[in-house]
């Protein structure tokens, strides 16, 4: 009777270790360049579905984590943007999940907590300085369907529709059709 | 791509996203130089679309921290990731399958098997009996509620869908859990006769978890309690991921795995956890 299958006992050989290696470090600096060019963005889209800052902070050093696997595997790499803010998306709504479950247990729950717009004008200053037109904006996006406004939020972080289709995990068509339907509310804001 | 005589919304959107076909956007283009008033709605459009993204950054911008540390802490990471060439590698670390010999001594006859084989027959007589004991207590107190830490198998048995191993471990976070839709959350409410709706008390959860090929059925649904019992939701999540990692390790099969989550979970989170309690929930999965 064979316990153990050849896979399981076999070692490395220490060429395919030596070209892990090899393939890593630009891997490693690539990713890194990436964190530099989307981290804001991401973090920002994180505090829009709920997530505080530190909380987000830790959805993105995992979400690279795993990038850095995905390309150490050779895996596609097509749209890494949209994979990124996939991947963030997914385990930001996870860790939401678990954050609210822990409120739930220390009877603290706090039905604002789970409304995915934040406080818009977290001070009486801010609300000042920030413009009747903006604030109306904003107010008008935090209204809409979920899917219409995280269309409309990784818009606003540059990305482009194939890219929120991705993270989205949506066809290309549903974005632009929920990007018209916000647009259309956010016209009609403006205009009353 | 007209009403008519002039653009659609959707069409001046695409055009001002850059988001159309050359040609498209072409045709666009000349439509727009011939008629005013699309000309003005493109540009309200644009207005628009440039006003409220400028709003969204300076409305988050204040909340950000600086990306220093976090850059600092990915690089870090990233490092211990990177894998040593050979030559450099340290050699203080046990070989990986140093854990093997330990085991094959344990399955291969030997008098170092025996002993081991004995001690591990002992742990598990000891630990089955603390579980019946403690198992009997925390049901007692969910059962009060009206809630259970384990579901009723005859409401509850479990299901799965036709995934494999491969599917479910590549790529895992790219997959969100899916929602449980609220009229079937309310049928498995109805069904272990709780009434009202969702609360904070428990959840409807995966018995199965999608995670390891669970269904979002009825039959693999049932009232979790958040908290009143030691075995609560918190404690099958602890299960759950381990279940995953072992799976994806290749350390349990994915049937092995459905089957022992799906029978006793209580009993499933003993045998791999090696404990006859909840272990506390910052006892990190990642450190077993």
């Amino acid at each position: 009777m064979t316990f153990f299958s050849d896979s399981v006992l076999r070692l490395p050989l220490p060429e395919a270790a030596s070209e892990q290696a090899e393939i890593s470090a630009p891997i490693a600096e690539e990713v890194v360049e990436l964190f530099d060019e989307l981290r804001d963005r991401l973090l920002r889209y994180l505090l829009c579905l709920g997530l505080s800052a530190h909380d987000g902070e830790d959805v993105i050093q995992e979400s690279f984590l795993l990038l850095f696997q995905h390309l150490q595997q050779r895996k596609s790499r097509q749209n890494l943007r949209g994979w990124i803010f996939r991947v963030s998306r997914n385990l930001a709504l996870k860790r939401r999940s678990a954050n609210r479950r822990s409120l739930q247990d220390e009877v603290k729950f706090d039905a604002a907590t789970t409304n995915q717009c934040r406080d818009l004008n977290p001070n009486p200053q801010e609300q000042l300085a920030s413009s009747q037109r903006q604030k109306r904006l904003l107010a008008v996006a935090c209204a809409l369907p979920e899917q219409d406004r995280s269309c409309l939020y990784l818009r606003a972080e540059g990305l482009r529709y194939r890219e929120i289709a991705e993270a989205l995990g949506i066809s290309l068509g549903s974005v632009a059709a929920s990007m018209a339907r916000a647009l259309a509310r956010l016209g009609r804001a403006d205009a009353s | 791509m007209t009403d008519e005589h002039h653009l659609s919304d959707e069409n001046l959107l695409l055009c001002a996203d850059g988001e159309n076909a050359p040609a498209q956007s072409e045709k666009i283009r000349l439509h727009l130089a011939g008629c005013a008033e699309c000309a003005g709605r493109f540009k309200a459009l644009r207005g628009t679309l440039a006003d409220f993204s400028r709003a969204h950054r300076e409305s988050l911008d204040p909340e950000l921290p600086p990306a220093a540390t976090a850059r600092v802490s990915l690089k870090a990471r990233l490092t211990q990731l990177t894998p040593k060439s050979p030559q450099t590698a340290s050699t203080t670390n046990p070989p990986r399958n140093y854990w093997l010999g330990w085991i094959r001594s344990a399955v291969i006859p030997g008098p170092r098997g025996y002993a081991i084989a004995s001690l591990i027959l002992a742990a598990v007589l000891l630990l089955a009996g603390y579980r019946r004991e403690i198992k009997s207590g925390s049901q007692q107190i969910s059962a009060s509620l009206g809630l259970w830490s384990e579901p009723r198998t005859s409401l509850t048995p479990g299901a799965t869908v036709p995934v494999t191993t491969a599917q479910l471990c590549s790529n895992s976070a790219e997959r969100p859990v899916p929602a449980i839709p609220i009229s079937l959350q309310r049928q498995v409410l109805a069904m272990y006769g709780v009434k009202g709706d969702p609360s904070n008390a428990y959840e409807v959860d995966y018995l199965i978890t999608p995670e390891l090929g669970g269904a979002t059925d009825v039959r693999n649904l049932w009232p979790e309690p958040y908290y009143d019992t030691a075995w609560n939701a918190h404690v099958k999540d602890q299960l759950e991921e381990l279940l995953r990692q072992k799976v994806c390790r290749g350390d349990v099969d994915l049937a092995t795995a459905q089957q022992d989550i799906s029978r006793d979970w209580i009993a499933a989170y003993q045998k791999y956890f090696h404990t006859d309690r909840p272990i506390a929930v910052k006892a990190s999965v990642r450190q077993l």
